[in-house]
């Protein structure tokens, strides 16, 4: 166990003492948190193009609506930010004519978009309606003002028509608001509290961000062990090391090395993620289970993906080769958050109760699952750490039994079928 | 100490795939000596030493160490110098020295002192601090040294200890090594230079095609292995052996013949005088270099090796 310890050291020295590792540990909360400034900072500087457009109007009624709420959009400062609407009216004339002079207009970039009215729109005439041309479809912004703003035009016109009382008929389709709220507790004394409102920090970005944390340290740390194994290969030290200590001694004083640099990370990243919730009155929404919950899951994690990629590494005399047993590793970490979406609008689902009951998934969802309220069941929690514990066994005897062979083998072009075969050789 | 030989191989085979490296080979390796492995290249040294130090485990046969028959339980006593230097070239002399030997059981602060005398010694003390990147060749093959017998063990295993190294260095090293055998350290030392091998060993074991060629005292090899061949000189020349009984083959140096005798020499110097004036005639003492050419590509039996009890008998 001392030569294990030895070895962890060693690892954990070397790694946190590289210029690499200081600079990843520092830069990576920065590319991110950059990476979200230019995202916003591009989406402002992108959209304050004025959005020039169209709008034929043979009912003669709804443009003046129209220009009307567009005036009244840019008054309210909604298109300070964005760019403001411009409607104009599109000159009279056949539609197709029209929507011919339109589109080249559209293409010579005098005009973003127009919309054509079907004359019986006001009379609700059967397949009349209103058709929105654009050459980027995937700007959303316009048409879906446009919509909400022809709706009312409309609606406001055939009130006229019907000659119903328009106040009446304000109050008759008025909406209802509706307000998300969480659960009503009772105080001590039994008395029923008010019902928390819903909360994007504790039901989207705490739950995302712990799973994306996690993914994002065991992704950065175990292709580390992979480099490592293969430098003492490319450097021969595995020699010497050998000649004193087991493969496995080897491999577990790697592994653990890893894990005590990785969980040095979450030391900082974790504590800035609680200070950064703190400052943003927040900080209920990181309780500390949820962080012990992390800390085990990583641990888990690390010695899984540890042990298969230090597996491979042993395995292989250069990089080069690893390339292809990396990919089914790299598949097993990353396909699981591919479900993360769907286990986020349905936490307690049969996908998301079995997905994250399948080890290689487990640390990544069932964190997911136990940061979103209202959480697993215990058994299922129990179940998840049993499984997955049992399965981080199996990886590390056979990553072991790989390592064994591996790390004396030279020269040889590793495949997925010799790798079983160590696995079993006696 | 123990009587009990430093290392004992019995009947061990070990096969890579179809290609035997190494074929029923037995050896005693007796303790406080300095043991030479003898041969050309891919001739199963590396492989012996391997599985000397568990890094390779036999197919057949037993591997006794220290004492430890079968299991890694000696190898904290065991320095090992392998032919592949290997050092992590990021990290300090010093800090690598004390990781391997915490590797072997000793912990830094008693390594400490044994690591900062071995490197005053060979005159690195004022690189201790530096990265093995910063350093020659040469010193990086002496710090790989260091790391073999700072931990004080009980067996140094040398794999081509002096190979990279210039004349001065490879004096060092030498003295160091003969140094270990004086404070009762058995090394074994695996080399093709037969002449550091002529110089330092006690025993060699002559290995080709993975089995044993010869093994032995220097003498008994000499003695056993290299008599017969003698050195004429003779007014008629290499004509004057033509015909003559006994002669297996010449050599003509010119004014000397190297004979090959079948059979008593001084049958062969009667036979020599009965035809004119010998002005020489010397038995030669073979080198290793010799004897070992001369048995490398014969075919190996084991009636090749000499008997274990012969093999012992000049031990210290």
């Amino acid at each position: 166990m001392r030569k294990v310890a030895a070895i962890a050291v060693t690892e954990f020295v070397n790694t946190v003492r590289s210029r690499g590792f200081l600079l990843a540990l520092m830069l990576t909360p920065v590319f991110i948190a950059a990476s979200a400034a230019v995202q916003l900072i591009i989406k402002e500087r992108v959209e304050t193009e004025d959005r020039r457009f169209a709008v034929f109007d043979p009912t003669g009624r709804l443009f003046d609506a129209v220009s009307k709420a567009a005036a009244a959009r840019d008054g309210t400062g909604a298109g300070r930010r964005a760019p403001r609407f411009v409607p104009e009216r599109a000159p009279d004339g056949e539609p197709s004519r029209v929507a011919a002079e339109l589109s080249r207009r559209v293409k010579k970039g005098e005009l973003f978009a127009f919309v054509m009215i079907d004359a019986g729109v006001l009379e609700g005439r059967q397949g009349a309606g209103i058709a929105y041309h654009a050459q980027t479809q995937t700007y959303l912004d316009l048409p879906l003002w446009l919509k909400g703003a022809l709706d009312d035009a409309v609606k406001e016109a055939r009130v006229g028509r019907e000659k119903v009382n328009a106040a009446a008929f304000a109050r008759v389709v008025k909406a209802v608001p509706l307000r998300r709220l969480g659960m009503v507790e009772l105080d001590a004394a039994g008395a029923p509290l008010a019902a928390p409102p819903a909360s994007l920090a504790g039901d989207f970005i705490v739950p995302a961000a712990a799973m994306f944390l996690l993914f994002l340290l065991v992704f950065m740390s175990v292709p580390m062990l992979l480099h490592s194994v293969i430098e003492e290969k490319q450097l021969r030290v595995w020699e010497v090391l050998v000649a004193s200590v087991s493969p496995f001694q080897l491999l577990m004083g790697k592994l653990l090395g890893n894990t005590l640099v990785s969980l040095s990370v979450s030391f900082f990243y974790l504590g800035g993620a609680v200070a950064l919730a703190e400052k943003c009155g927040v900080g209920e929404q990181v309780p500390p289970q949820l962080i012990a919950w992390f800390l085990v899951f990583q641990l888990l994690a690390l010695l899984i993906y540890g042990s298969m990629f230090s597996a491979i590494g042993a395995a292989c005399s250069e990089l080069r080769d690893a390339q292809s047993l990396m990919t089914p590793a790299m598949f097993l970490l990353i396909a699981p958050m591919f479900g993360w979406v769907a286990i986020l609008r349905s936490p307690d689902s049969s996908f998301a109760r079995w997905l994250s009951l399948f080890p290689p998934a487990t640390p990544m969802l069932m964190l997911l699952r136990l940061a979103l309220p209202p959480g697993p069941e215990p058994w299922e929690v129990g179940l998840s750490v049993l499984l997955t514990a049992a399965f981080t066994i199996v990886c590390v005897w056979m990553a072991g039994k790989i390592f064994r062979i591996g790390i004396l083998a030279q020269g040889q072009t590793p495949t997925l079928r010799r790798l079983a075969a160590w696995v079993l050789a006696k | 100490m123990s009587d009990t030989p430093a290392v004992r191989l019995s009947d061990v085979s070990k096969s890579f795939g179809t290609h035997p490296a190494v074929k029923a080979l037995s050896l005693e390796v007796p303790r406080a000596t300095v043991y030479g492995f003898l041969g050309p290249n891919g001739s199963g040294k590396t492989t012996t030493l391997r599985l000397i130090l568990h890094i390779l485990l036999p197919d057949s046969g037993t591997v006794s160490v220290l004492g430890a028959s079968g299991t890694r339980a000696a190898n904290d006593r065991i320095g090992y110098l392998p032919e592949e230097r290997g050092l992590y070239k990021k990290m300090e002399v010093r800090r690598q020295l004390e990781y391997l030997s915490a590797l072997k059981g000793v912990p830094p602060a008693r390594s400490r002192p044994m690591i900062t005398a071995w490197l005053e010694r060979f005159g690195l003390a004022e690189w201790a601090d530096e990265k093995v990147e910063t350093l020659s060749k040469g010193m990086c093959q002496k710090v790989q040294f260091i790391a073999a017998v700072a931990c004080q063990p009980e067996l140094v295993v040398l794999d081509e200890p002096f190979s990279g190294l210039d004349p001065v260095n490879q004096e060092v090293l030498r003295d160091a090594i003969l140094e270990l055998k004086r404070r009762g350290t058995t090394v074994i030392l695996s080399t093709h230079d037969m002449t550091a091998a002529e110089e330092m060993c006690d025993f060699v074991c002559m290995m080709n095609r993975g089995g044993k060629v010869l093994d032995g005292t220097l003498d008994e090899l000499r003695r056993t292995r290299g008599d017969g061949t003698v050195r004429v000189e003779t007014a008629g020349g290499a004509a004057a052996l033509a015909g003559l009984p006994g002669v297996a083959s010449v050599r003509d140096l010119g004014r000397l013949q190297e004979v090959r005798v079948d059979g008593d020499p001084q049958e062969l110097l009667k036979a020599l005088l009965a035809r004119g004036a010998v002005t020489r005639f010397e038995t030669v003492r073979p080198t290793l270099k010799e004897i070992f050419l001369a048995h490398a590509a014969a075919p190996m039996t084991s009636e090749a090796a000499l008997p274990r009890d012969s093999a012992r008998a000049g031990a210290p």
